[in-house]
């Protein structure tokens, strides 16, 4: 589309464009080069490092999905807890459990998965008797598929 | 088929390092305007997809240039110190004594024009883009660019009158593309 009319010499124009531009020093080319290609590798690194962990999420997905505890709240199940000896309480469960005082230390973390009961040690100082009445509520089942 | 960095660097490097040179103030910035233009495009891939890779290549030199303006900005109000060494606006490449004398002349006036007249003239002349492009690039209208250029041209002209008395005067159409 023209549309302009300019009273300029087409001379100066190409003589102008004749001009070049000064080169560029030589290492520029050889700079870019370098920077590219080091971008390269960190992309490189970063994409397997990122399937890597993807692989392990994965993984631990399914790990996790087969052989860990579902929702606390899938199946309810009932939890018996009953105090026995000095400083210890039986915990006895319908079926398979790990049972856990949801924020307790992990003592208070009871594999149930092979017997359905277990043992524990009451912490010091608390009577079992006490400790049944104080803890059976926050005990929460969470079965095995 | 997209061109590679290194297609793109051998057709527009030098032209790219001039358009840098400018908005900075040493040929060695201008040279990292380019390397940080190139690094900044050719990283996320955007040239790639983009359907005028040189024209994305020099407003990427444009607001790679104006970052670090900006920033030395900020760095001079600091320090309060004033960059001495204005940019040495070299557009040749010297072959003989008459071009010599003519390239360092238009490059003396090229250091006198306003920035946007300047800018433009870089980028129709020796980046070879058209009008259109550069109206994109500076977000002006083409005709905009196109008087710009017509200014510059003029100030060059008359400039330089004394070496190109020689030269016939004549009318020229001045297009978009």
């Amino acid at each position: 589309m023209n549309f302009n009319e300019t009273p300029e010499s087409p001379n100066l124009e190409n003589r102008l464009r004749e001009l070049s531009p000064r080169a560029a020093s030589s290492d520029l080319q050889k700079r870019i080069e370098k920077s590219l290609a080091s971008q390269k590798r960190t992309s490189r690194n970063q994409i397997i490092a990122m399937a890597a962990a993807a692989a392990i999420a994965v993984g631990a997905f399914l790990f996790f999905s087969s052989n860990a505890p579902s929702s606390k709240t899938d199946v309810p199940t009932e939890i018996a807890i009953r105090p026995v000896g000095h400083q210890k309480v039986l915990v006895e469960a319908a079926e398979p459990v790990l049972v856990q005082a949801p924020g307790a230390a992990p003592m208070w973390q009871i594999d149930l998965k092979m017997l359905n009961r277990a043992f524990i040690e009451t912490p010091d100082g608390i009577q079992p008797s006490r400790f049944v009445s104080e803890n059976r509520s926050v005990f929460m089942p969470v079965v095995y598929q | 088929m997209p061109p590679t960095w290194e297609q793109l660097y051998e057709t527009h490097g030098d032209a790219l390092v001039l358009y840098a040179g400018q908005f900075v103030s040493a040929r060695g910035e201008a040279e990292d305007v380019v390397h940080d233009a190139f690094v900044k495009l050719f990283s996320k891939r955007k040239i790639r997809r983009h359907p005028n890779p040189k024209a994305l290549l020099f407003q990427s030199v444009r607001w790679t240039a104006l970052d670090r303006l900006k920033s030395d900005l900020r760095r001079q109000k600091r320090e309060t110190e004033a960059a001495t060494d204005l940019f040495d606006c070299h557009v040749v490449s010297i072959t003989g004594d008459e071009d010599s004398e003519f390239s360092a002349t238009i490059s003396r006036l090229l250091q006198s024009l306003p920035d946007d007249q300047r800018e433009v003239l870089v980028l129709h002349l020796w980046a070879d883009l058209s009008f259109r492009e550069i109206a994109d690039q500076l977000d002006i209208s083409a005709n905009t660019a196109a008087s710009r250029y017509r200014y510059g041209l003029e100030k060059l002209r008359s400039g330089s009158s004394e070496l190109l008395d020689a030269l016939p005067y004549q009318i020229s159409m001045l297009t978009l593309d």
